[in-house]
């Protein structure tokens, strides 16, 4: 594992009801780069996310976050690492009955040893930044499913992670959001996080990503490796 | 914290409103019959008490038995394990309570006769039974100046049937607690847990510490307990008028008083514990 990873996996496998889902695992989220995994539904991206996340436990091998080895960590250790990272997982929704800014304020309320004040100003800088200021006070079920992806987006950035999980942040999203929202989402790698994004429309993040895995066969693969990945990339050149 | 604990808390109320009332009405049913019982149970003491500190047996005498007589026989009572206290009414004693007692009308109900001096005996807690009332009764209604002894053996008997009717009430009551407890604790646990499920998703991914798990359902149960509380003083008050009147002699009592508020808000915050221990989320770890 490099010196500066965030988090790293190592030789890690995952059976789902004794079927094994992933295989040989081996891979490191460093600050400021953006690595997207791609592949079919179902192959597998979103449980490799809640390795990271602790959610899923690893057969074998080993899950390390800032230096740290979790695998056999205790819940209230994993606890821990949750509140230093972001998360946008499609199990882990909004809650409808609070507001937008509660949602977001949430996530800063959670890590704790942070003042009203403070949880208040960074809540609105950040629903300023993803363009939900004017609705900080709706409740998300009146938010459109941009607002909503964007907001959920806020909360897993607004603690300034040190790595941040997306599982289809574009999903359902009409092209120029996404654009847009690959480039916000660009932009906070740049400024220092590790950003892990599960992506099925992987060719989509070529522009941006600085590495781009493929889940094939129960195992990742580098893009040279990969033949569906280089006639995409064939075809996007 | 306790911002998002009142919104889940709403949310809960909105999703399961009717749920929620008879909850809180069957709990408190339930309370008030738990006091009802402690009623019933402390009227039957204090029965038990009233009759017991008046002369349960009343021997009355023949106005012309003799002073020193009267001295022997007290004093032959007062030699008996089973007497605690003898206590003489002269004649005139007998005439001046009753004539306070009847008031106005003593004139006409009174008869012409003189009323019978008595002595009353109070028995030792040990003999307190229908059994030694009536074997001591036996044993005096034959002697010299005696005229007669019935009052108090009715005294007796009348609590006898007061246990046996106490006792069929009391575990009707009991019943219907036990019932409110169950329904309490499975019907309970669903609605404290229904919309907090999804959240605990939502903190488990935050990182939310045990706290945020723990204590929002148990502070929950606590306010649904106080609610419970209240219907059950309303219940106890408008319903079951009958033990009201015993029900309010436990107010007075300070330790009793504070019990019926503080039990089921107890009972509620452990209801809340064990939803958190039940419901808490197991594929994701906290």
């Amino acid at each position: 594992m490099p010196s500066n990873a965030v988090t790293a996996l190592d030789a890690v496998d995952i059976a789902i009801d004794g079927y094994p889902l992933l295989r040989d695992l081996t891979m490191t989220l460093s600050p400021g780069r953006l690595v997207v995994v791609g592949g079919p539904a179902g192959c597998g991206k979103s449980s490799l996310l809640q390795v990271f996340t602790g959610n899923i436990r690893p057969d074998t091998g080993t899950v390390t976050a800032n230096g740290r080895d979790l695998t056999r960590a205790s819940a209230r250790r994993w606890a821990t690492w949750r509140r230093e990272i972001g998360v946008l997982s499609r199990e882990f929704s909004l809650a409808d009955e609070w507001t937008a800014a509660e949602n977001v304020a949430a996530a800063l309320h959670c890590k704790g040893g942070i003042s009203r004040a403070a949880i208040e100003y960074r809540t609105n800088h950040e629903l300023r930044k993803w363009g939900l200021l004017s609705r900080r006070h709706l409740h998300t079920a009146a938010l459109s499913t941009s607002e909503r992806t964007r907001l959920q987006l806020a909360r897993a950035f607004v603690r300034r992670p040190a790595a941040v999980f997306l599982d289809e942040p574009l999903a359902g999203l009409p092209t120029p959001n996404r654009a847009e929202l690959k480039a916000a989402i660009k932009a906070e790698a740049i400024a220092g996080a590790a950003v892990l994004v599960a992506a099925a429309d992987y060719e989509g993040w070529q522009a941006d990503a600085d590495e781009i895995y493929l889940i094939s066969e129960s195992q990742l693969h580098r893009p040279q490796e990969t033949p569906a990945l280089i006639a995409v990339s064939g075809m996007a050149g | 914290m306790r911002r998002f604990f009142f919104k889940e808390w709403r949310a809960n109320l909105r999703a399961r409103p009717l749920l929620t009332f008879l909850i809180v009405l069957v709990a408190g049913a339930g309370l008030a019959s738990v006091s009802a019982i402690r009623a019933e149970l402390t009227g039957a003491q204090q029965w038990w008490n009233d009759r017991f500190a008046l002369p349960l047996m009343e021997i009355y005498l023949d106005n012309s038995f003799p002073g020193d007589s009267i001295t022997a026989f007290t004093e032959s009572l007062e030699a008996l394990p089973q007497i605690q206290s003898v206590e003489f009414v002269s004649a005139a004693e007998a005439q001046a309570d009753a004539e306070e007692y009847l008031g106005a009308i003593a004139f006409s109900v009174l008869p012409a006769n003189p009323l019978p001096s008595s002595i009353r005996l109070t028995f030792a807690p040990e003999f307190r039974t229908p059994e030694e009332a009536q074997h001591l009764a036996d044993s005096l209604v034959m002697r010299s100046g005696v005229t007669d002894i019935m009052a108090a053996h009715g005294q007796m008997a009348v609590y006898v049937r007061g246990r046996d009717v106490i006792t069929g009430y009391a575990n009707l009551l009991l019943t219907a607690a036990l019932g409110w407890l169950i329904f309490w604790l499975f019907i309970g646990l669903h609605v404290i847990m229904r919309v907090r499920s999804p959240h605990w998703r939502i903190w488990t991914y935050l990182g939310a510490r045990p706290g945020w798990f723990r204590w929002p359902p148990m502070a929950e149960g606590l306010v649904l307990g106080l609610l419970s509380s209240v219907c059950a003083w309303l219940i106890g008050r408008f319903l079951i008028e009958a033990e009201w009147a015993s029900l309010t002699k436990l107010v007075v009592n300070h330790r009793e008083l504070i019990a019926f508020w503080t039990i089921p808000a107890i009972i509620g915050a452990a209801s809340g514990w064990l939803a958190y221990r039940v419901n808490r989320p197991r594929g994701v770890k906290i």
